[in-house]
Parts: C-alpha cells; structure tokens; sequence
C-alpha cells in the first residue's frame, strides 16, 4: 500500500477518535517537527527567540482548546498554520509602536539566524542589507514573504493562512518585492557611491 | 528573469539563515504537557498584548512550572539527547526475550514453505467491556511491558494490587515518559511472559501506532482505538492459541503462536483490521521442555528464532512471506538471542557450548538479511545473555550477567562488537525487556527478586540509565 494511502487511512481513523482521545490526536499532530515549523516561523515574522516562542505556544493552546473543530485531519497543517499567523498577528499588536532594530537588544546580533549578517566571509553588507530590508517590510508584507519564501506556499495557500484574498496577497507580495528589491538597489548605490 | 530569480534566492537564503535556531525542548516540553494541564472546557484565554516580553502569562506559567518541576525531577540523570526526528519501529521490535535455561536436544527445521491461507480473526462470542479506567495511577504499580510508537509517545503494562488480586493496569505518555496517563485495560488476568498454556491472560504490550495495540501472553486481546476499548481475538487455524511473541512494523502485525503440540504457527495482519493471513510454515518446537520464542521486525524484514535449551529452527519475513530459514548457531550446542539494526544487519549474540563444554558469549553479525553470518569481535564479557538491542549498525547493547558480580549488567559497543562498555550494573535482578525506539532513545525493565519491576530509559544511545517514576 503506498505510504499516502496508509497516511489518509490513519488521518481518517484519527479523526474517528478525536471526538473521545483528543489527546491522542493532538500529540500526533502537534508533534515535534510541526512545533519546529512553527518556531522557525514565527522567529521569522517577530524577529525575536523569545516572542517566537510565545507565540508558538500560544497557537499550540488555542490549537488544543479548539481540536474539536478540526473536522477533518488531513487539513490539521493548514487549520494549525492559520490559528499560528494570527497568533503572531496579536504578538506584533502588543509592540505595534516598537521599531525593532539591528541595534535593538531586542533583535539578537548572535546565533546562527543572523549568520548571513555577521560571516564577512558570506558578503557581510548585501546579506546584512537583505535581513534589514525584511525587517523592515510592514507586518502583512513580511507575513506573504516567509509563507511565499520560507514555507513555500502557493498564493491560494497563502489566502487561506491569512484569511486575505488571493488577489490581495498577490497584491502584498508584489508590493514586499519591489520594497525589497528598491532597499537593496539604494544599498548598492550607496555602496557604490562611497566605492 | 534572471534577477527575479536571484532575489527569490537571496530572500530564501536569507529567512533559511535567520530561522536556523530551532525550537527549543523546553517549547516541546511545554507544548506535550498541555493536554495533561489544561482542561479543555476552560475558555481560550487571548494572548493580551500587554503581557510581559518574557513571560507565559499566569496560566502557562503554571504549565510550565508543572513542566519544569517534572523535568528537574527527572534531570536527575537523563542526558538530554536530541529526540530523533524520524522514528524508526516500535521499540518492541528490536528486542529479545530470555534465552531458556534448561538443556535439551536440537532439531532442525522444516524446509517446506507451503502457501498461506487466508482466515478471519473471530472476535470472542460475547466481547468483553474493556474496564472503566481512572485516572490514578496506583501507587503500587509495576511496570511489566513497554512500547514506544515514537520517541514522545508510549505505554506500559504493568501490574496493580485490586483487593486480594493483582489486576493489568495501562499507562500511557506523551512526552517520552515524563508524565503518565492511566487508559483502559483488558479485562483479562495478568499472567507471566512466556507461558505457552492457551488462555486470556495478558503479560505483554505493543502498540503499531497511536491506535492500534495489542495485549497479549498467552491470549490476545486488541484495541483499535488507541486503548479506549479492549476486544478479546482468537484467531481461527491456531489451534492451541497461545501467542508467545507479537510485535508490528510496517503497517503489519505479526504473531508467533504456540499450537499447543509440537509447533509455532505465524499470522499477519494489517495493524487497523482483523484480516489475518496464517502462514502455512511450521516452527518445531524441539525436544526441549521450554520452547522459547523471538520474533524481531525491521520495516518489511523479519526473523522468528526458537530456542529450546538450544537452537532449534527458525523463519524468515522475506517479500512479505514466512519462509523457512536456518538461524545462526544452530550448531554450537546453546541459545542464540537474536536482535536487528536494519532490514540487512542482523546481530545474533550466542552462548556457545552452553549444554555442552561452556565457552563463553560470541557475538555473529550478518549484513544480508540473516542469510549467512560470521563471528564478529572477541568474545562478549559477560555471561548468560538476557536480551540484545542493536538501535544502529554500530552501537549493539546487551543485558547479561556480569563476569564477576553475578549480577545483571548491561554492556554496550559502539564499533559494532569490537570492544564493550559496562553502562549500567542494576543488580541481583532479571531483565525482562531491552528494546530501542530510536537510535537514542531505550527502554529497559528489571525485576528483582521480589518482583518488584523498574522501569528505566536512555536518551543518549545506552550510555546513561534513568529510572522512570510513575
């Protein structure tokens, strides 16, 4: 039996459970590798270990205390992912006139996700240029991005994550690129210009 | 075009980099204890904005002092490995039982591979109401049996006083065995590992998934609902019934059972239905008076090997088919305890000479599926071999008597046999069971004298020995 058929089996015998083991069901599917995803994006959109597993945390209880909604298991990825977007959503509101900063101790300047930042030996200002510039995109700029880029989504997908229309999202990732794009051209300019 | 395609590659290279950190085990840790600690008729409490950059809030706070109170609990001497991130099989399928102690005759086995025949499992006439479970774990509970379906999330069954008898009692963890649940449990009597008289009594426990497990030595009892209910099988065409190993891997469970007379019969199924395929092949049981059976799966590979005082016969899961297959040391005059890294490397540890002119343990490796093997390594420093796990090609670990202390000690190697490493000494006691659920992550049981059990698990690959509290 090929490996998906067995998948949709056991996703479909979950759910049959759900009703009386939730949790069973929920530590199967907020295991080790989704809470991992989670993190890696949720330090993504706020910049910050310790927020990111706030966050995180915080979508894994709403997540518990709404399982019976998930009806159907085999979208557990996409209901979770939605339910962790807007939990970073409320974690951004709490700091909505914070800017957060490279020189922010806020924003950590070790660890291995500023690698790209701090190796001269990676190109030390183009990357550095690069990670400030996503800093510096606006929230629902910098949410399309890593569900565009990090997770790989499709624009539908992202729809569904963000609960905005497919249209919009395009919208907003077209806007974040030519950002993106313009903040790392004004660098290389300048660049150039002190050359 | 070009451009485009360098910017999408530097955006992802660049989120790749600075999402490098991964989760830390204090969130996982957090996280796997939220069904224990919240009850789920609470109402969902909303992240408050104004809630402090390095806290939880009140109410995870509490979680997380639960949680942390746990952990330094047990930090005591858990080496905190990194928990593996693909699982292989159940730790049940990489152990071994107690090789026999008594002397006897060896038999060979019978070449004939006749074709399978397909029956049906006849639920019992009138199934029996699986117990209400509490909560409670008793205070006396001993651990007898354990599975891990991955390194979060696993169950034992063990014993507890009920009046004037002992009753099975079923426990469950989902955070790798630092907090217990009790779940229903068979109505069946507890009865001891390695009784081949047919009956309903229950002594061992593995579980394929989250939901399908099964109890059973000598009867055979199984929930397909991750052990809220409990029904009693019997399975048609072995006649005699009593299953002396039973273990799952692939989506398939398999089953050694005695027929009562003068053989082992072997059944298969799908892990989540009771559609069982007899095998037709016949494992002697030799002239011995204690048949002693192993049953080892590795994905879509497995082995059943008999030893009655010695070696007897065996058989082999080849492209889903039993056939028959000639074990290792079949002729050094004593037990062979068998265990598997992988479908291809086969470890077998035998105590050459036993019934004969004693010459110690020697261990035998095959890399082709248990086809051929060839003696590997010096000769193991202990004695009377309790049970073999081999959690990678390279690290094997055994549970055997020391050379001198005459008490249980379990070695392990890192070179695959070459040299050995004393890692845990627990004392005048049997091992009951020693199996792998990852390259890193074990279980062992012990029971002293006064069969009192102890449960105790490894994180870091058999160096290190924690005694689970329940």
């Amino acid at each position: 039996m090929a490996v998906k058929e067995i998948e949709i089996r056991q996703l479909r015998r979950a759910s049959a459970v759900m009703e009386t083991d939730r949790a069973t069901a929920f530590a199967h599917f907020v295991d080790g590798a989704a809470l991992d995803r989670a993190y890696r994006y949720a330090t993504l959109i706020l910049g910050d270990p310790t927020e990111a597993e706030d966050a995180t945390h915080d979508a894994a209880l709403r997540a518990w205390h709404r399982f019976g909604e998930l009806r159907d298991p085999s979208r557990f990825e996409a209901w979770f992912g939605r339910i962790l977007v807007n939990a970073c959503r409320d974690r951004q509101r709490g700091r909505r006139h914070e800017t957060l900063s490279l020189d922010d101790p806020a924003f950590p300047t070790e660890g291995p996700w500023l690698r790209v930042a701090a190796d001269p030996a990676e190109g030390v200002g183009r990357r550095q240029a690069m990670a400030a510039a996503l800093r510096a995109l606006r929230p629902e700029h910098l949410e399309v991005v890593v569900l565009r880029f990090y997770l790989d989504l499709t624009i539908d997908q992202i729809a569904e994550r963000t609960g905005a229309r497919a249209g919009t999202v395009k919208s907003r990732l077209h806007y974040a690129l030519r950002e993106l794009r313009g903040t790392l051209d004004e660098d290389s300019q300048k660049e150039f210009g002190n050359g | 075009m070009a451009d485009e395609r360098d910017l999408d590659a530097e955006i992802r290279a660049t989120l790749e980099a600075m999402a490098a950190r991964p989760a830390p085990d204090r969130l996982l840790d957090q996280v796997s204890a939220i069904p224990t600690a919240e009850p789920t008729s609470v109402p969902l409490r909303r992240s408050g904005p104004s809630r402090p950059r390095l806290g939880f809030g009140l109410a995870t706070a509490a979680i997380a002092a639960i949680v942390i109170a746990g952990a330094l609990y047990f930090r005591g001497g858990i080496q905190n490995g990194a928990a593996a991130t693909t699982p292989p099989a159940s730790a049940s399928s990489i152990a071994a039982e107690t090789a026999s102690p008594t002397p006897a005759l060896s038999t060979s086995l019978s070449p004939a591979t006749p074709a399978p025949s397909v029956v049906a499992v006849a639920p019992s006439p009138s199934p029996t109401p699986s117990l209400t479970s509490s909560d409670v774990i008793p205070a006396n509970f001993q651990p007898l049996s354990v599975t891990f379906v991955s390194a979060d999330m696993g169950w034992v069954l063990g014993s507890a006083g009920c009046g004037a008898d002992t009753c099975p009692v079923i426990v469950r963890t989902l955070d790798g065995g630092r907090t217990w649940t009790r779940i229903a449990a068979p109505d069946a009597s507890l009865d001891y590992p390695g009784n081949l008289q047919a009956g309903s009594g229950i002594s061992e426990l593995r579980f394929a998934d989250p939901l399908d497990g099964w109890a059973f030595g000598p009867g055979l009892w199984a929930t397909h609902d991750g052990g809220l209910t409990w029904k009693q099988l019997t399975i048609p065409g072995l006649p005699g019934g009593a299953v002396a190993a039973l273990e799952a891997s692939a989506g398939g469970v398999q089953v050694v059972a005695y027929d009562g007379n003068t053989t082992f019969r072997i059944a298969s199924s799908p892990v989540s239905s009771e559609a069982w395929l007899l095998s037709a092949l016949k494992v002697p049981v030799g002239a011995g008076p204690v048949p002693e059976v192993q049953l080892v799966l590795q994905g879509q590979a497995g082995w059943v090997l008999e030893n009655n005082r010695v070696v007897t016969g065996g058989a082999r899961l080849v492209n889903g088919t039993w056939q028959a297959w000639q074990p290792p040391c079949l002729d050094v005059l004593g037990p062979a305890t068998l265990a598997a890294a992988n479908a291809q490397v086969v470890t077998a540890v035998c105590d050459v000479g036993q019934w004969a002119t004693p010459q110690g343990e020697h261990l035998y490796r095959s890399t082709n599926g248990g086809q051929t093997f060839a003696e590997t390594g010096p000769k193991l420093p202990v004695e009377g071999i309790s049970a073999v796990a081999a959690p990678t090609t390279s690290t094997i670990v055994v549970a055997a008597t020391g050379p001198s202390t005459n008490a249980v000690e379990v070695i392990a190697s890192r070179d695959g046999g070459l040299t050995w490493t004393s890692v845990l000494i627990p004392g005048p006691v049997q091992v009951r069971y020693l199996g792998f659920t990852t390259a890193t992550q074990g279980v062992l049981i012990t029971s002293d004298p006064g069969s009192r059990t102890q449960l105790f698990m490894t994180r870091d690959g058999g160096h290190t020995w924690t005694p689970v509290q329940f």
